[in-house]
């Protein structure tokens, strides 16, 4: 019984097409004006020639007399290609029309939705605690928003703005130009004003500078590869260049001399230059250090006699004694630090000591306005 | 019995003093002229193995302040004066320190000149170092170098391009509105390894080469090492040109060089009529006194004339 309802409905189906348009044509012939539209003719059907296929077909039709020509109007064809370039451009205009007025309606939707959870909203925070009212809305608070005072910077800002405006002018007058150096002046005064704060904001203390500029780059030393290769071969300009060629550790001046020369001196032991020595005499030489040699070198005067003679102490460095390379390690262990700035405590009471947190932070402090205030005088500032 | 305890007691105590006496630095020879005021003196002994092993593959920066505390800044921000017992880590990088001998400490950035500067902590935190910019460097610097007379020198330039050599002095040279400006003084064409002066002559290092700029920017040979590479100099008013080299450093005269260390990666600075001299090895400091008699030694050689020493194979 079911098999036979739905193959009922399927054939209503199969028939609903042609019963849901029949009479529509003369229904839209009467809403027009009862006329058809102006739909253009039809041209004929314009004969194609044969294909080899067609023709094997149409051995046994011989006397079929195939069209000799294949007419077409030019302007019947120009008329078409016409009417079908409007039909293009209505349906563009169509669907153009169609976007607007969906893009259209979309923002519409958009605004009313905006507006509803707007007013949605509003009526939420209404309800909200008052301090989930603050933070929701820091902004148009006055006491949230409020900006730390920093002596000194809305002057500065203001400065450098006026600063930077007269950069921008070119031909600057006389007056002009001493207003220019005198913000300059000011800015230098008050530099130091917000570096000194303690309010000062971070990412307002590594923005400030100093208005230093950089010098016209004229007349500048040059050295080119050329010049540097004429100055290594060229003799020096010094008397030094004359001076003993025999003997190479003083050529260049005293150069290199505790090595392999002196020590080849001191084995050889030539008794020109050689003398004896002992060892209370070498040891009485050298505070921290052991005396290898005491040499006499002697120096020229303007016509390359002997002027002068000098005395040179030539050693071995000794390491500081037990206890005093104890003090270095212990120094080197206090600044041993792993952490950052509080190394201080933990040192100091590694080796014993107690740090005074505040006397260091107070005296490092100190250091830095002097190294400040030094550095401002430096710049003529003060 | 007694006579033997004595003579062992003695002979302990007599091996730890020569224990003492023999504890010398490896591969490092002095030499200095016998004069008075002249002499060399430890202001702070070598550190601890952990120390020197935790820095050594650090950049390090060195400088030594007015009152002649020796600075060291390294790679990872950290600052440490061992003398003052001070020690604070940056928040920021910098590439070199210096301090003028107005008081000035200054640090170079990778765009900006910074001053030391102590924030307060907020909120009952313990207050925090930091940097305060105070201007923009030259483009591309990659050194500073403390100059005397209170002047700053910077080498700028990039790897295959010019460097550049500029010079800041503020209270010799304002621009056209009266504000202090950095001078380019010398351009080239070669690396330029170091600078000093005094903002009006100035000495460069290119090389084993140094160049003399003098105050008509005539640019003129000075010296050259015979064996290495010059990588740093310091001018003092009093003492003069300074150079150190990978493993010697040195006064630099007119008439040659004075090499008074000999040692691995030696570090100096001048400060008043003190050179002193950092072993990098170890990190410890020693200051030679009284090099303003240096000069009078700046004289053409003509050579050896005695050499006193033991002669051990006697």
């Amino acid at each position: 019984m079911r098999k036979l309802i739905y193959f009922v409905i399927a054939g209503f189906l199969m028939l609903m097409p042609d019963m849901a348009w029949a009479g529509a044509y003369e229904q839209l012939l009467s809403i027009s004006g009862g006329g058809a539209p102006n739909v253009p003719d039809v041209p004929e059907p314009t004969p194609v020639e044969p294909d080899n296929y067609s023709n094997s077909n149409s051995n046994s039709y011989s006397n079929y007399q195939q069209p000799s020509y294949n007419y077409a109007d030019p302007a019947e064809q120009q008329r078409r290609e016409e009417r079908r370039r409007q039909r293009q451009k209505a349906r563009e205009r169509r669907a153009r029309e169609a976007r607007d007025r969906r893009e259209d309606r979309e923002w519409e939707e958009e605004k009313k939705e905006r507006n509803e959870y707007e007013a949605k909203r509003q009526i939420v925070l209404k309800q909200l605690p008052p301090k989930w009212q603050l933070k929701s809305s820091a902004r148009k608070n006055p006491a949230a928003g409020k900006v730390p005072p920093l002596s000194g910077l809305s002057s500065m800002t203001s400065m450098q703005k006026q600063i930077d405006a007269l950069q921008k002018k070119s031909g600057l007058n006389a007056q002009q130009q001493a207003e220019l150096a005198s913000l300059d002046r000011r800015m230098l005064d008050l530099w130091a004003q917000p570096v000194s704060a303690d309010d000062t904001p971070e990412r307002v203390r590594r923005v400030i500078r100093l208005p230093l500029g950089f010098a016209d780059s004229k007349d500048v030393a040059r050295l080119d590869q050329e010049k540097l290769r004429a100055l290594l071969q060229s003799p020096s300009d010094s008397p030094a260049a004359e001076a003993v060629s025999d003997l190479l550790p003083v050529r260049n001046g005293v150069v290199n001399f505790a090595g392999d020369h002196l020590q080849n001196i001191i084995a050889a032991a030539p008794a020109e230059v050689f003398e004896v020595a002992t060892d209370a005499e070498m040891g009485a030489l050298m505070k921290d250090g052991v005396a290898l040699a005491k040499v006499t070198l002697a120096f020229r005067d303007a016509s390359q006699g002997i002027a002068a003679l000098a005395d040179f102490v030539v050693g071995r460095i000794a390491v500081p004694q037990a206890a005093i390379a104890e003090a270095g390690r212990k120094i080197y262990t206090n600044i041993a630090f792993e952490s950052l700035n509080n190394f201080m405590d933990k040192a100091s009471s590694a080796v014993g000591a107690t740090h005074d947190r505040p006397a260091f932070w107070q005296e490092i402090k100190d250091e830095s306005n002097t190294g400040q205030r030094a550095f401002l005088e430096w710049m003529g500032a003060k | 019995m007694k006579r033997m305890l004595f003579a062992i007691v003695l002979m302990l105590a007599f091996f730890s003093v020569a224990a003492q006496a023999t504890d010398i630095m490896p591969e490092t020879t002095l030499l200095l002229p016998m004069a008075e005021g002249v002499n060399a003196r430890w202001i702070i002994p070598p550190a601890s193995d952990n120390f020197a092993a935790r820095y050594r593959d650090m950049r390090m920066s060195f400088t030594v302040d007015t009152d002649g505390h020796a600075w060291l800044g390294f790679a990872d921000g950290s600052v440490l004066c061992p003398q003052k017992e001070y020690s604070f880590k940056l928040p920021e990088t910098f590439w070199d320190f210096v301090c003028l001998d107005n008081g000035v400490m200054l640090f170079a950035t990778t765009s900006r000149l910074a001053l030391l500067d102590v924030v307060a902590g907020q909120n009952g935190q313990q207050p925090t170092v930091s940097l305060q910019p105070v201007a923009m460097l030259p483009p591309d610097c990659i050194r500073m170098f403390k100059g005397a007379d209170n002047c700053l020198y910077f080498i700028c330039g990039k790897e295959n391009g010019e460097n550049s050599v500029w010079l800041f002095k503020p209270q010799a040279y304002r621009g056209d509105r009266g504000l202090p400006e950095f001078q380019k003084i010398f351009e080239s064409e070669a690396p330029v390894n170091a600078v000093a002066g005094d903002g009006v002559i100035t000495w460069v290092a290119i090389g084993r080469l140094v160049i003399k700029i003098d105050e008509q920017k005539r640019v003129q040979r000075y010296y050259q090492h015979p064996h290495q590479v010059i990588v740093d100099l310091e001018y003092s008013l009093t003492g003069g040109l300074f150079y150190s080299t990978p493993f010697a450093a040195g006064y630099l005269g007119k008439n040659g060089a004075l090499e008074m260390l000999n040692a691995r990666g030696p570090d100096i600075a001048c400060q008043g009529s003190s050179l002193y001299l950092l072993f990098s090895r170890d990190y410890g400091l020693m200051a030679v006194d009284g090099i303003s008699q240096l000069p009078q030694y700046d004289q053409p050689l003509a050579g050896i004339k005695k050499v006193r020493a033991v002669k051990y194979d006697q």
